[in-house]
């Protein structure tokens, strides 16, 4: 099983769901609006290098265009065991969340 | 219109960036651009400013990261290159340990001095008070720690400034212990002393402890040696003058601080007075022309500056000058962090070194360095035409010059880290001998102890390595890769052949300057110490008559069979400080001649076997030669004006207005001082007043009872408690060369240590140079060469370089000995080229012994084992 952090299972699953168009900026917005709250910049940056060193993550520089300042977009896309460690957190929750008894509050 | 991000956020993240970064900036300014857009140019500058602000950590982080890489790069680099040239590598750090461990001695000491009295209140406020006095009789100046004992009251009394000021007068005695005299050094003082200072107390009250005559506190230290056994507070001391109550005991000073007025014993202030009334010959402290006893310490009041209080000690100064002064006075506030290595003072106070010590040091410290960096130099850049291949590849590969430069510095860094934990081996084990030396005496702190020492020694190595590494970095890292990487051979003049050649002179002029300056100044040691004084002071001691009877003590003595003869002298003749400040003129002549002046008897002359060039000695049978009679050596003969000896007797000599005096006698020259000084007019006097040195002459042998026989004579007829103060008057003479030995054996060891570090550096390049040469000697000796011929061809170059420092060398010490030697030594050793060929011949055999060995080697090697793998 290998741990993933909230952040870097919605950056995972925000790569998954970007598809071709998973970049830097592209990635940070999806994430802000999924946990509805301001990301600065290395709150998404240093988990995307860090889930590219394990190998979670994989990618990739496009040729720098006249737009952003003349510099490069860094595309990601998810490996498969990327996709493997995505799919054991998923299963995990539901087995935790699975068959739960009902719960009583008193009010 | 396009809009563009901040200009300074965005160099800020250009500079800083990561290079495989460069995406997320392009990220930020893509939002920046829609921002733009959507919120307005404000907004998005605002939103675009406060994402770089937040990326600043992480950005420090990274290029931490990075540099870390780059440095743990240059480690590894330098590591295997210092392991891979075993041969250079020992060579370098051979030579750097052995040349470190004197700099390192010269940092213990400066950085001890530097610590000196810091653990009082506000240091920086306390002065002293210096004196500049001008000697109107002999014109001579000299700046003096102490001052007027007038000085603080007048001060205190009449100008405000002054927050509190202390006055300290020397106090030097032997206190008696079961009979036995222990020395005490300190100061006499009062209660103002611990109001100024911070010295803390073990026992006592500060301010009531130093208030009444015959008190005083003495050191822990000093308590210890005293009283092993019993309470030292509230007991007595006995000195020959009385008793004294011990009031306090000084508490040590806290662990790594010192303070240059360390002493034993404090005694209160009211107790010179005390002597005084008792007709005890004191330091007076009204009498302003006497000025070498009082130490004058002041606090200054807040917002009070030096300059204010050094124009009321001008104010102080005119109003107590007179007309008829022998001393003329300039005072000056001295800072107390300016006491160590400032100016050179007379009657300094503490283990406390001049500005004169610390150039001294820079000098040494650079004479035992410099051939060990220019090793390096040289040897590394030698070495660099060999590594020329990996710096083009490492330039081809994309390093910049930069890099390559931090390459060499951290090679070179290495290897004088690496050199250093033998440096500081040495030094533990050199320096028992090292205390042999006077200057010792400045190791005042255990240093082992204070660790902040290390940290200026690691400072020190990375100096070593960045000088090291300067010309070497430099050099190298301006090769141009297309031209190293075409062919090494085509890349002429960059072997840097004139630069090394340069070094290597330098090494050789250094090495073989000091040889002959160490040979000169230790045969001229020898020589003075061997040197004819113009008398016999063998077996001769010296006793302090204090207010003992001469006559019924030499009586005494005379009475036992091992005593030879007594005599007696004002001063210890042989090595008397002493100017010819006396005027007197023949009752011919108007111009007075100024004459050194001592007092004999009449046993004097004839005990110690003085030349009489004319006339007699004093003798009882005239009766008056003591009113009216003086002998004159040879040189106060020739200043009176006479040609012959013989005419200046029966000559009548002008003492003053009235008095009138015959010269008896004129004796051959003779050393009063040490050889040092020029003789000078003497004039002697028979003044029974003035005799207090009695010198007595024992036959040899048997030294335990001649001894006793002084001891039983100076008991019958010496007064209650006067203790008997004696040494041997050869001991004493001899003893005034002490510093000139001990500058001899440091000169020995330096030069020693920088011939040593040389002759490596020229094994070094013997080697480097035998090797690259290898083929050539193989298809030289294929073709019927012989040995003889080959090492003439391999150390030909040495032989010219060592010559040319032969000569440099040669003549930079003739033009010491002629400027400096000859001006500090009016009585020398005979120079001649002898001289000059020891020092060299021991450093010519060295070297070449060096060249031989491996180009002997070089050259026997079979051409087959080098010629086969081409």
């Amino acid at each position: 099983m290998v741990p993933l952090t909230r952040i870097e299972e919605i950056i995972l699953l925000s790569v998954w769901r970007l598809q071709g168009d998973a970049y830097g900026l592209a990635i940070r917005r999806h994430a802000t609006e999924l946990l509805n709250q301001q990301l600065s910049v290395s709150a998404v940056y240093i988990p995307l290098e860090r889930l590219k060193k394990r190998g979670l993550l994989r990618s990739w520089e496009s040729s720098p265009t006249e737009k952003r300042g003349g510099r490069r977009k860094r595309f990601f896309a998810i490996t498969k065991d990327g996709w493997q460690a995505l799919n054991q957190l998923r299963h995990m929750q539901q087995k935790a969340w699975d068959n739960l008894p009902p719960l009583a509050f008193e009010d | 219109m396009r809009t563009h991000p901040p200009k300074i956020a965005n160099w800020i993240l250009s500079a800083f960036m990561a290079a495989d970064h460069q995406a997320i900036i392009g990220d930020m300014v893509e939002e920046f651009e829609d921002n733009c857009e959507q919120n307005g140019r404000f907004s998005a500058s605002f939103r675009f400013w406060l994402q770089t602000l937040q990326l600043v950590p992480s950005m420090l982080i990274m290029q931490i990261i990075w540099s870390h890489i780059m440095l743990k790069n240059y480690l590894v680099i330098a590591w295997r290159n210092i392991r891979k040239h075993k041969a250079f590598s020992a060579i370098n750090i051979i030579g750097l340990a052995i040349g470190m461990p004197v700099c390192l001695l010269v940092i213990i000491i400066v950085h001890q001095q530097r610590q000196m009295d810091r653990f009082h209140h506000a240091p920086e406020d306390i002065y002293r008070v210096i004196t500049n006095a001008a000697d109107k009789t002999i014109g001579y100046r000299n700046d003096v720690a102490s001052t007027p004992g007038k000085l603080l009251p007048a001060l205190r009394d009449q100008y405000s400034g002054i927050e509190t000021g202390v006055q300290l007068s020397s106090f030097y005695g032997n206190a008696l212990i079961d009979n036995q005299p222990i020395a005490l050094r300190g100061f006499y003082t009062d209660a103002a002393f611990f109001e100024l200072f911070n010295f803390p107390l073990e026992k006592g009250a500060a301010n009531t402890a130093l208030t009444t005559p015959y008190s005083a506190i003495i050191s822990r230290e000093a308590a210890q040696r005293l009283f092993p056994d019993a309470p030292a507070y509230g007991n007595t001391l006995t000195f020959s003058f009385g008793e004294v109550k011990i009031t306090g005991i000084l508490a040590d000073l806290p662990d790594g601080e010192w303070s240059h007025l360390a002493a034993d014993i404090l005694v209160s202030q009211a107790t010179i007075a005390a002597l005084g009334a008792r007709g005890y010959r004191v330091p007076d402290a009204n009498d302003w022309q006497y000025h070498s006893t009082f130490y004058t310490y002041l606090r200054l009041a807040p917002q009070t500056s030096p300059d204010e209080i050094e124009k009321h000690l001008a104010a102080i100064n005119q109003a107590n000058l007179r007309e008829s002064d022998r001393f003329v006075y300039h005072f000056s506030l001295q800072a107390l962090q300016d006491i160590p290595f400032g100016l050179e003072l007379v009657n300094k106070v503490g283990r406390v070194m001049e500005n004169f010590a610390l150039y001294l040091f820079l000098i040494i410290g650079t004479i035992v360095m410099l051939p060990a960096v220019f090793n390096y130099i040289s040897l590394t850049v030698a070495r660099s035409l060999k590594r020329a291949k990996e710096i083009g590849i490492r330039k081809v590969t994309g390093a910049k010059r930069s890099q390559i430069i931090v390459q060499f510095f951290v090679e070179s860094m290495i290897m004088a880290l690496l050199s250093l934990l033998p440096a500081t081996l040495i030094l533990y084990w050199l320096l028992p001998y090292f205390n042999q030396f006077d200057f010792a005496e400045y190791v005042v702190i255990d240093w082992t102890t204070d660790y902040s020492i290390y940290l200026f020694f690691i400072g020190f190595a990375l100096l070593v390595g960045l000088l090291a590494g300067l010309i070497p970095a430099f050099s190298i890292s301006s090769m141009k890769p297309v031209s190293i990487l075409r062919g090494i051979s085509k890349i002429k003049g960059f072997s840097a052949l004139p630069l090394r050649k340069v070094l290597l002179v330098i090494q050789f002029t250094l090495a073989i300057f000091f040889m002959t300056i160490t040979n000169l100044v230790y045969q001229q040691v020898q020589f003075m110490m061997n040197a004819d004084y113009g008398f016999n002071m063998q077996n001769v001691l010296s006793v302090d008559l204090q207010d003992t009877s001469y006559d019924r003590f030499r009586e005494a003595l005379l009475s036992h069979s091992g005593i030879e003869s007594v005599s007696a002298t004002s001063a210890m003749i042989g090595r008397v400080y002493a100017f010819p400040d006396f005027p007197v003129r023949l009752a011919t002549s108007p111009d007075p001649q100024k004459m050194v002046r001592f007092s004999i008897d009449n046993y004097y002359l004839d005990d110690f076997g003085y030349v009489f060039l004319a006339g007699r000695n004093f003798s009882d049978a005239f009766g008056s030669d003591t009113a009216s009679a003086v002998i004159i050596n040879e040189t106060a003969a020739r200043r009176l004006g006479f040609t012959q000896p013989g005419d200046a007797i029966g000559q009548a000599l002008l003492f003053g207005e009235n008095q009138e005096k015959r010269i008896i006698g004129v004796l051959k020259d003779f050393h009063y001082s040490r050889l040092h000084t020029t003789i000078a007019p003497v004039l002697l006097e028979w003044q029974p007043a003035d005799l207090g040195k009695v010198m007595v002459r024992i036959q040899p042998g048997n030294l335990p009872e001649r001894r006793h026989a002084i001891a039983s004579a100076w008991g019958k007829t010496s007064a209650e408690g006067r203790l008997l103060n004696y040494q041997f008057l050869d001991d004493f003479v001899l003893g005034a060369y002490n510093d000139s030995r001990d500058i001899a054996t440091f000169l020995a060891i330096i030069s020693g240590l920088a011939i040593f570090i040389s002759c490596l550096g020229l094994l070094g390049m013997v080697i480097y140079n035998a090797e690259t040469r290898m083929k050539e000697i193989g298809i030289r000796k294929v073709l019927g060469a012989s040995i003889g011929k080959l090492v003439m061809l391999l150390s030909r170059d040495f032989i010219i370089l060592l010559t040319i420092a032969i000569v440099i060398a040669s003549s930079l010490a003739s033009l010491f000995i002629a400027n400096v030697f000859m001006a500090q030594f009016t009585y020398r050793i005979s120079l001649g080229p002898l001289l000059f060929l020891s020092g060299i011949s021991i450093v010519v055999i060295l070297a070449v012994s060096t060249i031989a060995f491996q180009t002997l080697r070089a050259a026997a090697t079979n051409p087959v084992a080098v010629l086969r793998n081409e």
